[in-house]
């Protein structure tokens, strides 16, 4: 308890931290939850993607990073591009690959469901295993730097050196943290705005609140439903890169508890909302690290957990209810 | 012939919800179908919309054959439906649902012509200019079906398709909701319209279709089959 007290300020940032990317991730979830009513499990891998696509540019491009402010707004900038790039490519692929075919059968929900849960498998493993795809091309030479080891933490040089930006009782916060808080907000403000205000936004909204009355506008679900995976794809590249300069490491099943988490979130905030997604990523980033100062490190994902059973008890559609249309307007 | 439909065949699964059924509408009229519950006017509402798989005939539509088209193409073609139990969009405002209207529409971009088309649907329903910011979810009954209605009349339709736009309302409401239909066309727009409330129905539509379990039975002018006592024992009930 004395250690909570002593490092509140620590705990609080850097539980904003990480719960901004918790809450990117989660918007992917919910997104597409909104739209489909389905849950997406190979969400996870979408970030993972993200995060390998978003190392491997900096290391393409001769990353060798230090220095000034221009190189480091160039290498962050390349950063994102690759990453949003590779996650929204991969979250098109697998609504193209594993979900569409069996929306054009009418298969019942749960075989999408396991459907997923198998996509998710075979995307991880395939990166897992990337050395050994590389050797069936002859490409394991070549590409060596990026693919030995495959198993392994992959580092990400250091882009922008942690430095005090301001002391707050007693905690430097350093710009990583802030770039990250405020840059997973400003995410969250652009897509807020592109759902309520946009026209295909609102053929969004349209589908998920009433797909049949969406269609006698016009509305082209199958088109609504590839640009949601889209921008939940692009989220949670951008999540990547938060990720990333915060915690500096990835690997081939990073995604697998940081999924588990965003879902979480996005349950606790009301699955479907996007703004209870942005509320439990929140939530949560907070609860584990104050949780885990009074408990103990090792029980921070129980902590998170607990917190998840405890709101569903009481507020069984989240903190902000569910669905996509009825917490606006 | 506006809309020219031939020999429609609709199943759910192996259940047949309509059999061979044929009708047409002309431009300018009000053409109704009549029929009790389940005998296939929503099922053939919403084939001629694009949201129910064909099994065998065709649709024509102003001359193009649309039987395979996808719904979501129809509304361009100047199809609109205000559908079954409303389907507004319960989280929108009332403004942003009369906005979907608009969705499909070409000229969409067009603020003048937008906003001539909202102001006449706002003299039809005056109502709902009170309302613009309202949560469509949070109003009444009859309330959402003039928004239905409305939004089907943004997208500037050739053929307006009601289904049903009496279901559940009050008999002064449902009044009002028949005087507006004449209203809208008397102002050019042509009506297929399906209902239970036969009599209403009958007396406002220049062309009746009735059907009984899947089969289109008898067809005539509204006046005629209002007169006709079969129509009468059955939809009328009795001695009207």
């Amino acid at each position: 308890m004395q250690f909570l007290i002593d490092n509140f300020a620590a705990l609080t940032i850097t539980g904003l931290a990480i719960g901004a990317v918790y809450a990117l991730i989660a918007l992917g979830y919910t997104f597409v939850y909104g739209v489909l009513r389905l849950i997406n499990f190979a969400h996870s891998e979408v970030f993972m993607y993200g995060s390998f696509a978003a190392v491997w540019v900096v290391m393409i491009l001769g990353g060798n990073v230090s220095g000034s402010t221009g190189q480091v707004i160039f290498w962050v900038a390349m950063m994102f591009v690759a990453a949003m790039l590779m996650s929204g490519f991969v979250a098109v692929v697998i609504e193209r690959v594993a979900y569409r075919p069996l929306r054009k059968r009418n298969a019942p929900p749960l075989i999408a469901l396991i459907s997923a849960i198998g996509a998710s498998f075979v995307l991880s493993e395939a990166m897992g295993l990337r050395e050994k795809i590389a050797r069936w091309f002859g490409l394991d030479d070549t590409l060596r730097d990026y693919v030995s080891n495959s198993r392994n933490n992959v580092p990400l040089p250091t882009i922008i050196k942690p430095q005090g930006v301001f002391n707050l009782f007693g905690y430097e916060v350093t710009n990583v943290d802030i770039f990250v808080i405020v840059g997973a907000i400003a995410m969250m403000i652009v897509l807020d705005q592109f759902v309520s205000r946009s026209r295909l936004g609102r053929g969004i909204r349209a589908v998920a609140m009433d797909p049949e009355a969406a269609a006698l506008m016009g509305v082209n679900r199958d088109r609504v439903i590839r640009v949601t995976f889209l921008v939940g794809g692009v989220m949670a590249g951008a999540a990547a890169v938060f990720y990333l300069l915060k915690i500096g490491i990835t690997r081939y099943d990073v995604g697998f508890i940081l999924g588990v988490k965003a879902f979480t979130a996005a349950v606790l905030g009301g699955i479907g909302n996007l703004r209870g997604a942005l509320l439990g990523g929140f939530v949560l980033g907070l609860a584990e690290n104050y949780g885990s100062a009074i408990v103990g490190t090792q029980w921070k994902d129980v902590v998170s957990f607990l917190l998840l059973i405890v709101i569903l008890l009481f507020r069984p559609t989240g903190l902000l209810g569910e669905s996509l249309g009825k917490a606006r307007a | 012939m506006l809309l020219e439909v031939k020999g429609l065949c609709v199943n759910y699964g192996r259940i047949e919800a309509i059999r061979d059924i044929s009708f047409t509408v002309e431009e300018g009229e009000i053409v109704t179908l009549i029929g009790a519950n389940g005998a296939g006017k929503t099922t053939t509402m919403k084939t001629i919309s694009g949201l129910r798989p064909v099994r065998a005939g065709t649709v024509t539509f102003d001359g193009q054959d649309i039987t395979d088209m996808p719904s979501h193409e129809r509304p361009v073609l100047g199809i609109s439906q205000s559908p079954e139990g409303r389907g507004c969009f319960v989280g929108m405002s009332v403004m942003e649902n009369l906005e979907m209207g608009t969705y499909a529409r070409p000229d969409r971009k067009n603020k003048a012509t937008i906003k001539d088309d909202l102001d006449r649907v706002f003299e039809l329903f005056p109502r709902l200019k009170e309302r613009t910011n309202q949560a469509a979810g949070s109003m009444s009954g009859g309330e959402q079906q003039m928004l239905a209605m409305g939004r089907a009349l943004m997208a500037k339709p050739k053929l307006l398709l009601l289904d049903e736009p009496s279901m559940g309302l009050a008999p002064k409401l449902i009044q009002q909701i028949f005087d507006i239909v004449t209203e809208i066309n008397s102002q050019g727009t042509t009506v297929l319209l399906v209902e239970q409330n036969a009599a209403q129905a009958l007396k406002r539509s220049h062309r009746a279709y009735i059907l009984e379990t899947g089969e289109i039975v008898r067809e005539g002018t509204g006046k005629a089959l209002a007169a006709d006592p079969a129509v009468k024992a059955a939809y009328l009930g009795g001695d009207v």
